[in-house]
């Protein structure tokens, strides 16, 4: 038997399960995925508004705007929540406690925000910061604020170095358990950046925007487009290893979203950047490396095993979930189907930029990033552009056509194998 | 009674599995709970279960789980990649049958 490890196991599978094994890609990863489940509340925000806007005489109404400024609200809070859930997720792996850590991670993300407080003259104290420091662009400080919690605890769990509390109920054992970690991560934060008057925000924003710039490029997309199949291809979970990277994406959908909310329209020419998180979702189409179009293919095929699996696979398709079809038809580690697969997001992904670019739909500009939301349903929340739908289904007829020349050659294979079986027994 | 937890990446595939197990026992008239959970939430379930399935795409996170499950004395199982895409609920019943 060959036990050698073949080229691409030794410089890419290993690697790049290496990395998804990291504590601090894991913590980032699992706390992303569960952050991103309160934008889902968005996502539902913004249908009730696009409702909404399709009933005559209620545009600026009292009622509408109230509606959008909570609607903004909920969006605009959610950095609160990634550290909580990064500092959660990052807790669970060090198997410490997840809601003192989730607490902490808050706590060290208020000090990080930096902010004043003002008196009025009637002595009424304010509170008082750049409402963007809570919100989805400062989600690199979220980031932090979670390890920074769950790794100081960490390290003050596993010395040992926590107030004895024998004989006191168990809930309040917890606490003062991490009574001496607790301060010490509200201290060194406080210390790190006041006293040392280093703003995290400030920082994070101007590191960034070369950074955006590099990956919501035209290239820089298209190189993350053919990642995900990539992977899956090599049997590496996408989302094992890309959250870190999706964390950019989401500060580049946040970046347009501000610029929504200032009025600006959403072009390339106003700066809105195309290849943004919620672009990305928007062509996510049945999952990573965009498989939907196969799923529909796959109904149509004259292979009956193709016919079922279709049909088994199709409802998590629309979902965008599939793993079905990824190890039922395999894809995985199936050269016949390596090339239809890994081209199919980058073909996708190239079509729309330039669509895009041109003006012919609109640029995705929401932080209602939910990735399990038909794609057809989501490119409309996303884009709030019926344009944007008849992109999504003419990709997915397009998908469709690609892959069709490659599973009829695997249905003549299926059959050829069935009959020498049949000829067997 | 088998009290299952079947974990994958994001506990979204393998809840369509869920149901396809339940329905394999059930023609059998026999009892059993499935849960299905992303792979990181092993920590907080697995007290509450006798058997861990593993989804086919979280094989990178093996070791962890391995662990994990360990210290409270269970073997995962994982459920082979044809199996899991087919989302054969009878070959999974087998599976457990047959390695508990």
């Amino acid at each position: 038997m060959d036990i050698e490890k073949k080229w691409y196991e030794k410089y890419f599978v290993d690697p790049m399960n290496r990395f998804a094994k990291f504590k601090m890609v894991k913590s980032i990863s699992g706390g992303i995925a569960s952050g991103v489940n309160i934008l889902l509340i968005g996502s539902i925000l913004s249908i009730i508004s696009i409702v909404m806007s399709f009933i005559p005489g209620l545009k600026g109404t009292a009622f509408a705007l109230k509606f959008a400024a909570m609607k903004e609200l909920v969006f605009g809070i959610v950095g609160v929540f990634f550290a909580a859930s990064i500092g959660a997720s990052n807790a669970k792996y060090n198997k410490i406690d997840q809601q003192a850590v989730g607490f902490f991670a808050v706590l060290v993300y208020f000090i990080f925000m930096r902010p004043q407080f003002l008196i009025d003259e009637k002595d009424i104290v304010y509170f008082h910061a750049e409402f963007s420091r809570f919100g989805s662009n400062s989600i690199f400080v979220s980031i932090l604020s979670g390890l920074w919690a769950g790794e100081v605890t960490n390290f003050f769990k596993k010395r040992n170095w926590v107030m004895k509390s024998e004989g006191l109920p168990e809930i309040v054992k917890t606490w003062f358990d991490y009574l001496i970690a607790g301060t010490a991560i509200t201290l060194s934060a406080w210390a790190f950046t006041d006293l040392l008057n280093i703003d995290l925000h400030t920082i994070f924003s101007t590191i960034l925007v070369p950074v955006i710039g590099i990956f919501s490029s035209f290239w820089g997309t298209l190189i993350l487009a053919a990642s995900g199949p990539l992977l899956f291809y090599f049997g590496i979970h996408p989302l094992s290893v890309i959250y870190p990277v999706f964390a950019v994406y989401i500060a580049a959908a946040a970046h347009n979203a501000d610029m929504l909310a200032r009025g600006l329209e959403p072009t390339v020419a106003n700066g809105f950047l195309i290849n943004n998180y919620g672009t990305l979702l928007m062509i996510n189409l049945g999952g990573a490396g965009s498989t939907l179009g196969l799923n529909f293919a796959l109904l149509f095929s004259k292979s009956k095993i193709h016919k079922n699996l279709g049909k088994l696979a199709l409802l998590p398709s629309i979902l965008n979930i599939n793993e079905t079809l990824i190890f039922g038809l395999p894809i995985i580690f199936n050269p016949a189907f390596f090339i239809p697969y890994l081209i199919t997001p980058i073909i996708n992904q190239a079509i729309t930029y330039f669509v895009m670019f041109f003006g012919l739909v609109k640029i995705p500009s929401s932080l209602a990033l939910s990735m399990h939301i038909p794609s057809f349903i989501n490119a409309y929340i996303l884009s709030e552009d019926y344009r944007a739908v008849i992109l999504v289904i003419l990709l997915i007829f397009l998908d469709a056509l690609i892959w069709v020349p490659f599973m009829k050659t695997h249905a003549k294979k299926l059959a050829v194998e069935e009959y020498n079986q049949a000829g067997k027994t | 009674m088998y009290n299952i937890l079947l974990v994958c990446q994001g506990g979204m595939s393998s809840s369509f599995i869920v149901k396809k197990i339940i329905e394999a026992f059930s023609k059998n008239r026999e009892e059993i709970q499935v849960i299905s959970k992303a792979a990181m939430e092993i920590v907080d379930y697995i007290a509450l279960v006798n058997c861990v399935l593993v989804a086919p795409n979280v094989l990178y996170a093996m070791e962890d789980i391995k662990e994990t499950c360990q210290e409270h004395g269970i073997t995962p199982t994982i459920i082979p990649m044809e199996v899991y895409g087919r989302m054969d609920g009878d070959a999974i019943r087998n599976l457990i049958i047959h390695s508990h």
